[in-house]
This record gives structure tokens, sequence and C-alpha cells, in this order.
């Protein structure tokens, strides 16, 4: 298995779209080819070998160094792994459908966005939109999981319809707006109007909340189907600790009431 | 052949190509567990007016279910998918989703969209739109408010090719030493894994022949193997038997019923001629109504 790896030459002078730079389109390439792609660079062009130092082989694993000015890494990624030293700018990860993308530093502004499968992974913070919907679509992620070890910003899962979203920290205000369906772990403390306008899906957190007025308190519940989730997040890698140890017991509101929906709010013990 | 003092007769046992399913029940304690699978599994003895045949397979620790509480596996066995569909969902419907604190899951791997067994996929109605499914692992499953909380099932299970019907008959010299004789060769059976002894405590002891003299009754008494018949020509004992008994075995495959077949025999011939049983042989049809042969020379321990 080969790894092709791309060095920063130097801070990035603006923003680049590093969407080309996928494992299966760099497979079919030869390294002096990938040097010459072409990226977006602002309102120009440049090429790959102007920014980057290439080495090892094109394969199934790319890793780049990160900076907070690249966006679209690993957008539309349908196979193999994207390992990202440091931060990663916009859209990371935006239309993913397959293989594994991981952000060691953190990420900008909808990362995961209408996502339909694969496994992407953060290790710091997320900004907002975090596997959001693309503007103007009716629907968000649909499928696949997103891994937050830190927390994120507003709107996190918005219209989401599939899939798992994990964050270790805290979310923003309007977590999984309008919800579909799915599930959202919040480790920390959700923000204000979570779960706003949700017609169907989960949405875990531990502690307080004090939930919109669409929301009906329905008590403590013991949920046989927590055990099953926390039995199924113990075998997957990089879920945040925070989001671990469900015991099965959970404080249950219904909603968003206010728009027919029959989702739910999940204050775990 | 004579072995520990045991006839064993040169004959075998024909079974039939079924379709069969596993679910995984489990509840609070290991006694509802057992409690939902009784109820599933009941009524299920011969596929001749039951629909299917079921059993409970054997009990499973927290560690070995899915939701990591005690547990039971149930084996259901049927002439085909669709037959064996809705005997699962009846039986789910009205056996486990009633009792206190169940969970119902899928025990066979995954399968194609022509073998699914719907679980969940029809019970979730119960819930009256009320019900919520959630995709755990890529497996779908549904929770259904219910008056303890939440009944959760899988969405769906598969069927898998099995094989019905394989047999072995206790000819014993009274009714009590062929009960014990059966008793001890069944509880041997169960040990082994994937198979099921679908009749009460596993033994039969109407055993029955294909047609009979009436009208409209596809199966009669085995006479050929009834004491009270034995000085007439077609009867199959020998004088000094007083008493026969059958176990019927169904398998997820020949080689599992096979394997339960050497465990019956093994622990008769091990108890051997001094605990009362005179012989053992095995029910067919002149090998033309089944796939399989248990030859019971072949199938010695």
């Amino acid at each position: 298995m080969s790894v092709l790896s791309f060095r920063l030459k130097g801070p990035l002078p603006g923003r680049v779209d590093a969407s080309p730079l996928l494992p299966h389109r760099l497979a079919a390439l030869t390294v002096t080819e990938i040097a010459a792609l072409p990226l977006r660079l602002g309102r120009g062009h440049v090429v790959v070998g102007e920014l980057f130092d290439l080495s090892g082989g094109p394969g199934d694993t790319v890793e780049i160094e990160g900076d907070g000015r690249l966006d679209f890494v690993g957008a539309g990624q349908s196979s193999g792994t994207i390992r990202i030293a440091g931060a990663v700018g916009h859209r990371a990860g935006t239309g993913m459908s397959g293989g594994v993308l991981v952000v060691e530093g953190s990420a900008g502004l909808a990362a995961g966005a209408a996502m339909r499968g694969g496994v992407l992974t953060i290790g710091g913070d997320a900004g907002n939109e975090l596997g959001g919907a693309l503007p103007g679509e009716r629907t968000g992620m649909m499928g696949g999981r997103i891994l937050v070890r830190g927390s994120c910003g507003d709107r996190v899962g918005e219209r989401m319809r599939r899939g798992l979203i994990a964050v270790g920290g805290d979310t923003g205000a309007y977590a999984a707006l309008h919800m579909n369906a799915g599930s959202l772990l919040i480790g920390g403390r959700p923000g204000a109007a979570t779960g706003h306008g949700m017609r169907n899906g989960t949405i875990l957190f531990r502690g307080e909340i004090d939930p919109l007025p669409g929301f009906a308190d329905c008590g403590l519940n013991q949920l046989p189907f927590l055990s099953l989730l926390d039995n199924h997040l113990s075998e997957l890698d990089g879920v945040p600790p925070a989001c671990r140890g469900l015991t099965g017991r959970a404080r249950r509101w219904l909603g968003d009431r206010g728009f027919g929906g029959r989702g739910e709010l999940l204050s775990c013990l | 052949m004579l072995l520990n003092g045991i006839h064993i007769e040169n004959t075998y046992a024909e079974a039939f190509d079924m379709k069969a399913t596993r679910l995984i029940v489990t509840a609070d304690t290991p006694a509802w567990a057992r409690h939902a699978g009784m109820a599933a599994t009941g009524f299920a003895t011969s596929v001749i007016a039951c629909g299917c045949e079921a059993g409970i397979e054997r009990e499973l620790t927290p560690e070995e279910t899915p939701d990591g509480r005690p547990g039971v596996s149930l084996l259901f066995f049927a002439t085909g998918r669709s037959v064996l569909g809705k005997q699962v969902e009846t039986r789910l419907g009205q056996c486990i989703l009633t009792c206190p604190g169940t969970a119902c899951f899928s025990g066979v791997p995954r399968g194609s969209k022509e073998d699914l067994i719907p679980m969940g996929q029809k019970l979730r109605y119960f819930g009256d739109g009320q019900q919520m499914s959630k995709l755990v692992g890529g497996r779908r499953y549904w929770r259904i408010p219910v008056m303890d909380g939440e009944f959760l099932c899988e969405e769906s299970s598969w069927s898998v090719p099995a094989v019905g019907g394989g047999n072995l008959l206790i000819l014993a010299d009274a009714r009590m030493a062929a009960l014990e004789a059966a008793e001890a060769a069944a509880d041997a059976m169960r040990t082994v894994p994937n198979v099921v002894l679908p009749f009460p405590g596993g033994v039969v002891r109407s055993g029955s022949k294909v047609g009979a003299k009436y009208k409209g009754m596809p199966a009669s008494t085995n006479d050929a193997y009834c004491p009270t018949l034995r000085g007439l020509p077609r009867s199959r004992l020998p004088a000094e038997v007083e008493s026969v008994l059958e176990i019927v075995i169904d398998g997820l495959t020949a080689a599992d019923v096979a394997a339960a077949t050497t465990a019956g025999l093994k622990c008769l011939i091990e108890r051997g001629r001094g605990s009362g049983v005179w012989g053992v042989t095995a029910g067919n049809y002149g090998g033309k109504l089944g796939r399989h042969h248990f030859h019971l020379h072949e199938l010695l321990p």
C-alpha cells in the first residue's frame, strides 16, 4: 500500500481548492502528472508542484500537510484514505460518499456537508454547518459518520436525513435544525434552540438543557437501543470519549411539535 | 448390527430441504427471555399442521447478545420462505412483542432480498405512527413504544437453507425405559449447535406415516411401530419391544443433523442394553421424498 504525501512549500498565498486531490483520481496518475495538476487558487490557478513537495507513490492513501486556507479537502471522496496533518479550510469532505478522511487539526465551515457515506474524523474543532446541507438543498447529510473530538459551531446536522454525527465538545446554536432523521451525539453542552424544527431523528447529549417550547417532556425512560448504540460506538475508531458510556437511561423530549415533528432529545445519564 | 447389546438397524432417516431462520430474543432476565422463547416456539412441532417447526437452540449469555442482556436463540423451520416469514411475523407479534422487556434480533448473516424475513418491518405498524427507526452499524432497528417502555426489534431477518426431519426411533422393552432413553438422548443431541428438536421435550410418541385410509388425512399413525399391533404382518417390531419413541431433528445443514444423530446414537449405545433399550432404527419413506439420507451405520460414534 503506497502513500502519497504532500508537504507544503510555505504558507498558502490564498484560498486553495484541494478537491482534485482524491486518492482514486490520483492513483491513475504518475507523480509528475500530479505535480502538474492545476488547483484553483483564489481567482486563478496554480499547479500542485508550486505549492507542495510530493513524496511517495500514488495509491489508496494521500497525506496532506494542512493549512486553514486549504478548502474542499476530500470533497466528493468515494474511496481510499486522506490524512491531513494540521487544520483544513472550509467544506472538507463535502458530498463525500465513501472512504476515510482524517483531519488531525480543526476544520472550517460546512465540513462533511451533504455527506452520503464514509467517515470524517476531525481531531480539533469544527466550524458552523458541520454535516449540514448545501445552500438551497432540501436534505443535508444522507449517510456516513462524522466524529469530532472538539466542539463545533452553529447548525450542525442541518436537514440531516441519515448517518451519525458525534461531537465530543459543545455544539453551537440550532443544532440539528430541521433534522429529518439520523443521530447527533453531543459530548458537551448543546447550544441554544437545539432541535428547532426537527421532524424525526435523535439528539443525544449529557446534562441539562432548556428545550424549545415545541418539545414535550416524556420524562426518564430506559431505552434498550442506547446500549446497542453504545456497543456499536465501542467498535469504532475515533469516537470522542465524551460520547461513550451510554447506560440506556435517558430523559426524553419529543418534538419539534411546532413543526409536527416526533424526533427526540435524549439527555443521557 | 449389535453394539453394547443394542440392535442398530441398517437403515436411514430421510430428511427434507427446508428454509430456516434464527432469532435472538433478549430480556431483562434469563427467565423472561425463556418465557418469550417458549411461547414463540410453542405449537411448532410439525409442519403438518403448525405451519413451522421451531425450538430454542440454546440460551445466550449477556456477552453473546447484541444488547448485552441475557437471551435465547430460536430456530424456525418451514417448507418455504414465505410460510416462514408469515409464521415468524405472527409469532413475533403475539409472543415476543407481548413479553415484558424483550428485544428481538436476527441471528443469521445478512442475506439477499429474496430471502428476507420481515420482523420490525411489519411489526412497526403496531407503533401507530409513534415508532422510530435507527440505523446502527448498517442494520435497521425499530423502536416501538409499549407499556413497559420500548420494544426494540431488528427490521428483518433472512432465511437460510436447512434440513428438517432427521430422526431416530428408540425401541425399548418398556414405556419408562423408552422414555428415559429418549430423554437422555434428547439432552445429548441438544448440545449440538444449529439444531432443534421441535417436539415436546424433543420426543414424539405418535410417529406418523404418509397418508391414511381416510380421505383428507395427510398423515396417520405409524402402525408398523405401534406395539399394540405387533402381531400384525406389517409390524416391524420384535416381540420384546413394548414401546417406541422418536426424536425428530431439524438443523441448518445436513452435517448438523448428522452430528445430532451421532450424539443421540452415542448416548443410547453407551447406556447399553441394560437400560432397557432393545434397538435403534430410523424412519424413511423409501428414499423418494427427501433428498437427505442419514444412514445409521455411517453415523455411529
